[in-house]
């Protein structure tokens, strides 16, 4: 009896131990999140941390008001989505082999960081959050096993000939967000085809385009990538010849099967086009025109679009857009030529 | 007394092996030097032995509970000063900062503390993951290509510092292409190569004469086909 109460104590002090150092590794990850984004939020300047503010209580408001039934259909579309946000998350080798050497570390920050991407959908139904929570955590416990490996092993890898070759953010997508996408628009396009909805083969043009173009040039790249050109005007020139290119090539498909299916909406098809072209170059600008800064590129890019559309609704919007373009391929210009001139200052 | 003991330890990333059956044991009190030649499996050795990647075979860890990694390319935390690194890296190990400790071997480093770590060279980086590595005193040390990116005073300091940490019953593996440093530290020489590893615990400064000779041959052969 004695021997046995003794090993159930055993079990409860082990289960206390493991319970104490799970909470100390949590509490340590959230503190050190924290601190992080109290810095970088002190580095945005205050006129953009208003337009921040403004941007997030628009998209709280919108998520706020969007009236979605609850079924087990939009459920398990929230639960898609919580996947795709999860797998977005760069998750590199060396910060993996870091957080490996502490005990729990390395899947409890997986979680807070998976657990975080799920806030949004608590503004639309909590039962939604409940989801995303839940897909979350299995996402967490999956990620190191060797069934996800397995998938991922899986996943083929198609080549992209028709890319500038030296396109390698555009490469990189194409191992899996770019073909995905596409496949996507090609297929709803067929059935908007077969229902007689032009309205919904073209949103998936645009946003299916907005999507695979934004999460594909807004990637992050070290200053590598820049310094290897000689000056600022190649630069612009390069990697604006890449982005026409590259676009061309991804939309031509899709762009013509709206074509041949829906022949008399030709005028407003040119028009999308022509927008996604638009907003390509404007990703470009945005991102190389406040380079390093991830964050201030990023709002002013979402900014941007906003104002973009505000403009267009307006003939005299529309012509004020030519010169918003120029004023960004100058600052974008003259951002990189900086980058170029004092490299030596920014990276080590 | 620590042991490692690896039996039949294979690993492959996919359908490429890496190395396969590879029986070796080593004990406390030494530096074990790991040598090979680019993507011979120096890097997937470490991480076997560290328990971070999956592989086959068994790896006997006696009477070592913490484990210590200097990756190649050590990740850094964006927005964090290097002594809040540190403590983070402590804190995590359950153990406290030790500031006088801390002092003491940052007098070898010099790092600037106070500054951002994002902000940091790689060799400072490196000497940084050195620095929290040596403070949470782990039962075994595997450091990948340490002294990448050292200046000659920082590998010199490294190089005794390990000497001074072997005396102490330290247990440590160290990857690296710089033969002179690990004929200077090492205890035992690991020789990964063509899918294998084998233990060269004798004459190893003979080994730098045989890679050169070996060397000077190929690249004879290969102008005297040439020409």
């Amino acid at each position: 009896m004695i021997f046995i109460a003794g090993g159930q104590i055993k079990i409860l002090l082990l289960f206390q131990q493991f319970n104490i150092l799970v909470f100390h590794q949590l509490l340590l990850i959230i503190q050190l999140k924290w601190v992080i984004f109290k810095r970088q939020l002190r580095e945005i300047p205050p006129l953009y941390l208003i337009l921040l503010a403004a941007l997030i209580a628009a998209a709280a408001c919108v998520l706020i008001k969007m009236d979605v039934r609850v079924t087990y259909r939009s459920l398990s579309v929230a639960a898609i989505v919580q996947i795709l946000l999860c797998a977005q998350i760069p998750w590199n080798i060396s910060k993996q082999l870091y957080l490996k050497q502490y005990s729990y570390l390395s899947g409890l920050y997986r979680g807070i960081n998976y657990s975080l991407l799920s806030l949004p959908f608590l503004l639309i139904d909590i039962r939604f959050w409940l989801v995303a929570l839940c897909t979350a955590i299995v996402y967490t416990a999956f990620a190191n096993s060797t069934i996800l490996k397995g998938i991922s092993k899986m996943r083929p890898i198609i080549p992209s000939p028709f890319f500038v070759k030296s396109s390698y953010l555009w490469h990189s997508r194409q191992r899996y967000l770019l073909p995905l996408i596409w496949a996507g628009m090609i297929l709803i396009e067929i059935i908007a085809h077969s229902a007689g909805n032009y309205n919904l083969a073209i949103v998936v043009l645009v946003t299916g385009s907005f999507i695979a173009f934004m999460m594909t040039i807004m990637q992050y790249e070290k200053i590598d990538f820049i310094r290897m050109y000689a000056d600022a005007s190649r630069f612009m020139a390069h990697t604006a010849m890449e982005i026409m290119v590259n676009t061309a090539v991804f939309i031509a498909l899709p762009v013509l099967l709206i074509i041949v299916f829906f022949p008399q909406a030709w005028q407003i098809t040119s028009i999308a086009v022509l927008i996604i072209f638009l907003m390509n170059i404007h990703f470009l600008w945005m991102k190389y025109g406040f380079y390093p800064s991830e964050v201030l590129s990023g709002i002013l890019t979402v900014a941007g679009l906003f104002i973009q559309g505000a403009l267009a609704v307006t003939v005299y919007g529309l012509i004020a857009l030519p010169p918003y373009y120029y004023i960004l391929y100058r600052h974008c210009k003259k951002n990189i030529h900086y980058l170029l001139a004092n490299y030596e200052a920014i990276d080590h | 007394m620590k042991q490692l003991i690896i039996e039949s330890l294979s690993k492959s990333y996919g359908r490429k092996p890496v190395f396969a059956n590879i029986d070796l044991c080593y004990r406390s009190g030494t530096v074990n030097g790991i040598i090979g030649s680019n993507g011979a499996g120096k890097s997937t050795f470490l991480n076997c032995i560290a328990g971070f990647i999956p592989y086959s075979g068994k790896i006997f860890k006696k009477n070592i509970r913490t484990v210590g990694l200097l990756t190649a390319n050590p990740y850094m935390f964006p927005r964090i000063t290097g002594y809040e690194f540190i403590e983070f890296c402590l804190s995590a190990k359950n153990s406290k900062t030790d500031k006088r400790r801390l002092q003491r071997l940052n007098s070898l480093f010099e790092l600037p503390l106070a500054q951002y770590a994002e902000e940091y060279s790689t060799g400072m980086l490196k000497k940084l993951h050195l620095l929290a590595l040596l403070l949470q005193d782990n039962d075994l040390l595997l450091l990948d290509e340490p002294f990448n990116g050292l200046d000659a005073v920082s590998s010199a300091y490294l190089v005794e510092l390990l000497k001074e940490l072997k005396k102490q019953d330290a247990f440590i593996f160290i990857s690296s292409h710089d033969v002179n440093r690990l004929i200077q530290l090492a205890d035992t020489l690991t020789i990964i190569e063509n899918g294998t590893a084998c233990l060269k615990p004798d004459a190893l400064s003979d080994i730098e004469k045989e890679i050169q000779e070996a060397a000077r041959e190929k690249v004879k052969n290969i102008f005297s086909s040439t020409e």
